[in-house]
């Protein structure tokens, strides 16, 4: 399954996130608006959110840093 | 035989003179002194270093640092000066504290550990305003950090709720993004530092509206205005904004203590002016407390202040 991250540099919870993620030996794609402003707007078209995290699993979109739905999608204990 | 090695090396020490609960400006400072005091010491932590202070996009009014930097940048640095002097971070979320006669057990999702003396520098949250429509678009409109949240509103037109030094700190950030700004403060006058009212003259993208509430938040599929109402007239009307930052104060983090400590009317932790709680051995710094200021320089000063109580109370502790 692809993971993808949308961050911002500042955001805590995209740290914690994505510390997840590497803790768990999970490959992601990360998109930090911070370097790529204007994938905000895309995101923001795309899904509705105004926030990150947002984490795309496959088809799963978890908003927020959501731990237990993460280990859910990504079947890791 | 290398693998039981490895699984030996990776077992976690769960016992420690002392333990501090969140790795905020207190939390951290106070691991500085008690590590440099040869005390071993462990800090939990549920998000990262630095905590509020992570999120707020510059800070210019800490000593040290006279063109600002960055409070994730500041919480970094402490955290480093912290493990500099041999403290142990560990990132997990402590869900519970409780005191037999001789120990602390805190309990985390990753088991109890054990200390003979605590501080509770747990920090605190924002405050949500509790009107109708907010729940709803958390996330899809409504945001509590500026600095993660700021690019999904460039060239729109937004909202911040309270004129305090956060609400106004907050809006010249965003000010770079968005279109206009409608700061809303409840009350008659605006309460944030002087210098960055000065700063707010100068942005044309910035409108106070001052004496006016939030009544609701509106939208259908993400917000799209703001309810207010003058407290003056009684006067109500929709702010067409798509976004909204609300920075209307902060509720101490202390779920986790479950009614053991003292607490004021608001939850904060009460202490004496050496910072012991109601309990023995537990101590407060920072945010947490009952206090009159919450700011990087108070917290620093709590947390030095708490770890020498906590020297003394562990020199006394093992004497007798």
């Amino acid at each position: 399954m692809k993971v993808k991250i949308y961050t911002n540099s500042s955001c805590p919870y995209c740290s914690k996130a994505k510390n997840f993620l590497k803790e768990h030996g999970v490959k992601f794609k990360e998109i930090n608006l911070s370097k790529y402003p204007s994938a905000a707007k895309e995101l923001k078209e795309k899904t509705g959110q105004t926030g990150v995290p947002v984490i795309l699993v496959g088809s799963h979109r978890i908003v927020g840093f959501d731990e237990s739905k993460l280990r859910k999608v990504l079947k890791v204990k | 035989m290398q693998f039981t090695l490895m699984k030996e090396s990776k077992e976690k020490r769960t016992n420690y003179e002392a333990a501090i609960i969140g790795a905020g400006p207190a939390g951290l400072t106070a691991a500085i002194y008690l590590s440099r005091a040869r005390i071993d010491t462990v800090v939990f932590e549920k998000l990262i270093p630095g905590g509020l202070i992570a999120s707020t996009d510059w800070i210019e009014n800490y000593p040290g640092f006279p063109d600002g930097l960055s409070g994730g940048e500041l919480g970094e640095r402490m955290k480093r000066h912290s493990l500099r002097f041999g403290a142990k971070i560990e990132d997990i979320e402590v869900t519970g504290v409780a005191l037999d006669s001789e120990n602390i057990s805190i309990k985390t999702a990753e088991g109890t550990y054990s200390a003979s003396a605590l501080i509770v520098a747990s920090g605190t949250s924002p405050v949500r305003l509790n009107v109708s429509g907010e729940e709803n678009f958390i996330g899809k409109g409504i945001s509590f950090c500026a600095a993660c949240d700021a690019p999904f509103f460039e060239g729109e037109d937004i909202v911040v709720v309270g004129a305090g030094s956060s609400g106004i700190q907050e809006s010249l950030y965003l000010s770079k993004f968005a279109r206009s700004i409608k700061i809303v403060e409840f009350l008659s006058h605006p309460t944030a530092e002087q210098i960055l009212l000065d700063r707010i003259k100068d942005n044309d993208k910035i409108e106070l509206l001052l004496f006016h509430k939030v009544i609701g938040f509106i939208g259908e599929d993400s917000l799209s205005g703001v309810e207010v109402e003058s407290r003056e007239t009684g006067e109500k009307k929709v702010l067409d904004v798509s976004g909204a930052f609300i920075y209307v104060g902060l509720s101490p983090n202390t779920g986790f203590l479950d009614g053991l400590l003292d607490v004021d009317p608001k939850e904060f932790i009460k202490t004496d002016p050496e910072l012991r709680t109601s309990r023995e051995g537990v101590f407060a710094a920072g945010d947490v407390r009952t206090t009159s200021l919450r700011q990087v320089a108070t917290a620093v000063g709590d947390g030095a202040l708490a770890a020498h109580k906590v020297i003394k109370y562990l020199e006394k502790k093992n004497e007798g």
